[in-house]
């Protein structure tokens, strides 16, 4: 019996062993292989460096080729290309698709097929079909990962393809944005010709604030005395969801403030100490003041429920924290059909210094893969998706008379729930030329961002947010961050929400307790990097 | 329950009398700790909206409201989609899944087959070792090029070896080498022998094996997920549990992007949801409990 398991064991080892060499000689020579090397090297976090030297390599490789075929596109050959997307696909996709690929075949000889990661596990399914070489056109996001990708070399560097192939589509592009999606001093992804701005600001119960005859809460004394006389008048109307942000109105001049420092956009290189300093304490005892004022629950703290959700249904006079002027718009139009009598108003806390910028072009971006066997085809595909007139209303709209009409406002209207809003998600497509306002709603986020736009020309300051696609690399210092995060859930958040009885004594702790964490280790992780990126990015 | 009702009869002491109250008791919780979750999901489907972020959930529906059915059954086709896919999923794998774990399983405890336990350690060889889910994404999408085909949803889960070692096992308790010997000398060949002799024994093992399969597939999501390009071919479950995601992804996505949110489900409607997806199964459980309770045992006795 011994013998027996032991010369199936050896069986077995050879064969592996043949298998595994068989394996290893096929695959070198195929694609896939390649794919598939360099993309595991992409996902060890140890090997950074290296891989960062394979991405080097391979968009040199890749570059060099549309280099030398400068010019005419060759259409001769029929491509077929996959164009990868995040969220879930719409019902009405193979139509949409069918008309986009009926007018691609005609003018450059390709189709694309959508495909889409849906919404379950999409991180870990977006790096998979990166992994796998499965895309030719990828949908890309800073919060999804992109810088980290990019650095190891997921994508095609796209400075030669846009000189040779996309002209047209690149001097559409803010130079601004365009110089933000570079990664070593390359253009990896093409940002959204359409400016969003995502800027935070407090929203407030204009009906309630007219009936009292109350302030604007465009200041922290007016939040005040807005909330206090909405108490005086109505004791059982809920006022704020918790503490968040309620500084907010002094915090504009701030461009990061990670790990309890305080860095300033005017001068983004100096960090300074914001946990261990004095204003800190004054924050502290000012949210003790608050919450003793009653303005807020006391099991805020325990309260899972969305605020928003709350605020939508009269449960709060205001949100100043999480927001922006397109959750606003959505509600302005919904509460108009469904609480005529309510209204929602929204204050933007930076806008009196001009710092309203465009959020980071890379939040909202398409890339070519580094596997696309026709990065020129791809390019030129997504060059006519944005620059298209009626290939880029498919792509967002679908089939005008179908799905859509447009209203004699000159807003969207949809016609059917097979193909919503903008439901390809091809969100980095959108072109403001084209854009049609999802109703009411969207026309009042479109005069919103015309404005900001306005007062960024008026100001003077930077259009894109110069600080938005820094991306932080915690792995040197993951255990020290953990620690941190746990002590400022324990520790932080009673102080934040104002539920201590002595704001002094309770601040010291926390103080202690987070030093003890391993703070320091984590801020001079975090410093190094930023100094970084401020450096390069010439801030 | 029988010992007990017979037990009744004879006088009970003291000490049983005991015992019942706590088994009863600790039953009876426990049978409540199942039962509330579940009825919080049906009660707060028919509760107003409003009244759940106002109010919170109760156990019977404060103020009754119909609104949330109304809404996913106005447009009822993802959903019935969904159903049909999911029982021609497991349908489909489970009929050829009991097939072949059956035929492997039969094959792998005759002992004129030379090399069973060569093969029977191969098979067990893979539970221990597995080449993990990137080369079998791999394999799937891009050698077989199956990547949203329907048969690349119920094919990979036709049979497991902890199925197969169960069948066997079941297989050498239940036939006897004599019987297929008998059967041979009247003339039978292997199949004939498998189809008519060894198969209509079996009966209670493909209870077992057909139910693991059935319920591995009605309550499958991954494969939806990572294969599916078209929500025409969804699982019910990844339908569901994707709408769950979906709703939370884009609250947090739209913090700092511009996407539209303006028609994502409510809580009532996804309490209606789970309902909706689970009524069938629930409805039918009862009836097939019974071999499920006998069947996971069969493959362990062995005598």
């Amino acid at each position: 019996m011994k013998k027996k398991v032991v010369s199936v064991l050896l069986t077995l080892a050879m064969a592996t062993t043949m298998l595994a060499g068989c394996g290893d000689k096929k695959t070198a020579d195929s694609e896939l292989g390649e794919n598939y090397e360099s993309s595991s090297a992409q996902q060890s976090e140890e090997s950074q460096e290296e891989s960062s030297d394979t991405a080097e390599e391979s968009s040199e490789g890749s570059s060099a080729e549309p280099g030398g075929a400068a010019g005419e596109l060759d259409y001769s050959e029929h491509v077929d290309l996959v164009f990868y997307l995040l969220g879930d696909a719409p019902v009405g996709l193979q139509s949409v698709q069918d008309a986009i690929n009926e007018i691609l075949e005609e003018k450059v000889n390709a189709s694309v097929e959508f495909q889409f990661a849906t919404w379950t596990d999409w991180g870990e399914k977006y790096k998979m079909t990166l992994t796998t070489g499965g895309a030719d056109l990828i949908y890309t996001a800073n919060w999804n990962s992109f810088g980290q990708l990019a650095q190891s070399g997921a994508f095609l560097g796209l400075d030669d393809l846009l000189d040779t192939v996309s002209p047209d589509l690149k001097a559409a592009i803010d130079p601004a944005a365009l110089n933000g999606c570079k990664v070593n001093g390359e253009v990896m992804t093409v940002p959204c010709l359409w400016k969003q701005y995502t800027c935070l600001g407090i929203e407030y119960r204009e009906d309630l604030r007219e009936k009292y005859d109350l302030p604007v809460p465009d200041s922290q004394e007016n939040l005040k005395a807005y909330l206090q006389g909405i108490k005086d008048n109505d004791p059982s109307q809920g006022l704020l969801p918790n503490g968040n942000n309620i500084l907010g109105y002094e915090t504009t001049h701030v461009a990061s403030g990670a790990y309890g420092q305080r860095v300033y956009i005017e001068n983004p290189s100096k960090i300074e100490e914001y946990w261990f300093s004095d204003q800190f304490v004054e924050d502290m005892k000012l949210m003790k003041e608050w919450a003793d004022l009653g303005f807020w629950s006391r099991s805020t703290l325990s309260d899972t429920t969305d605020p928003f959700e709350r605020y939508e249904n009269g449960m709060f006079v205001c949100m100043p924290s999480g927001n922006n002027p397109n959750k606003y718009t959505t509600r302005v139009e919904a509460w108009a059909s469904q609480h005529p009598e309510w209204k929602t108003a929204y204050h933007t806390y930076s806008e009196a210094d001009g710092y309203v910028w465009s959020t980071t072009p890379t939040a909202d971006a398409t890339a070519i893969t580094k596997d696309c066997k026709n990065p020129e085809r791809a390019m030129k595909v997504l060059e006519l998706l944005i620059m298209d007139k009626e290939l880029n209303l498919l792509t967002q709209y679908g089939i005008e008379g179908v799905h859509y009409e447009i209203a004699e406002d000159g807003t969207y209207k949809n016609l059917s729930p097979d193909f919503g809003y903008e439901a390809l998600n091809a969100w980095s497509l959108r072109n403001p030329a084209y854009k049609l306002a999802n109703g009411q709603g969207g026309v009042l986020m479109q005069e919103m961002f015309d404005h900001y736009a306005e007062v960024i020309e008026e100001k003077g300051t930077p259009s894109v947010d110069p600080f938005g696609s820094f991306a932080e690399d915690t792995s040197s210092y993951s255990a020290e961050k953990a620690a941190v995060d746990d002590v400022c859930s324990e520790y932080l958040k009673p102080l934040e929400a104002g539920l201590v009885d002595d704001v002094e004594a309770s601040v010291e702790t926390f103080r202690e307790k987070v030093k003890a964490a391993g703070l320091d280790t984590v801020r001079e992780g975090w410093t190094k990097q930023w100094q970084a990126y401020v450096e390069e990015n010439g801030l | 329950m029988k010992n007990g009702q017979k037990a009744n009869k004879i006088k009970l002491s003291g000490s049983d009398i005991t015992f019942y109250v706590i088994a009863y008791f600790v039953v009876g919780a426990a049978a409540i700790i199942c039962v509330l979750p579940f009825l919080l999901i049906v009660s707060g489907s028919f509760t107003d909206n409003k009244l759940i972020l106002t109010e919170g959930y109760s156990l019977l529906p404060r103020s009754f409201s119909m609104d949330a059915y109304g809404t996913i059954f106005r447009n009822p086709a993802s959903i019935l989609q969904a159903y049909k896919m999911t029982i021609y999923y497991t349908a489909m794998g489970t009929a050829v899944g009991l097939f072949v774990t059956t035929l492997t399983a039969y094959v792998l405890s005759r002992k004129e087959f030379k090399y069973r336990n060569v093969v029977s350690f191969l098979l067990y060889f893979t539970t221990i070792f597995g080449g993990g889910m990137i080369p079998w994404y791999l394999l799937y999408a891009n050698v077989l090029n199956l990547k949203g085909t329907t048969f690349v949803i119920w094919f990979p889960g036709i049979t497991s070896t902890f199925l197969i070692i169960l069948m066997r096992t079941f297989i050498s308790g239940s036939v006897p080498d004599a019987i297929a010997e008998s059967a041979k000398i009247d003339g039978a060949g292997q199949f004939t022998i498998f189809w008519r002799i060894v198969l209509p024994v079996l009966k209670p093992g493909l209870a077992t094996v057909g139910l693991f399969l059935a319920l591995g597939y009605w309550n499958d999501w991954y494969r939806s997920s990572l294969f599916s390009t078209n929500s025409s071919t969804y699982e019910l479950q990844f339908y569901l549990s994707n709408m769950l995601n979906s709703t939370t992804a884009l609250k947090d996505l739209v913090v700092g992007a511009t996407i539209s949110i303006a028609d994502l489900p409510t809580q009532s409607v996804k309490m209606a949801m789970a309902v909706v997806v689970t009524g069938p199964v629930l409805l039918l459980y009862p009836f097939v409990q019974k071999y499920f309770v006998s069947g996971i045992t069969i493959g362990a006795v062995k005598g």
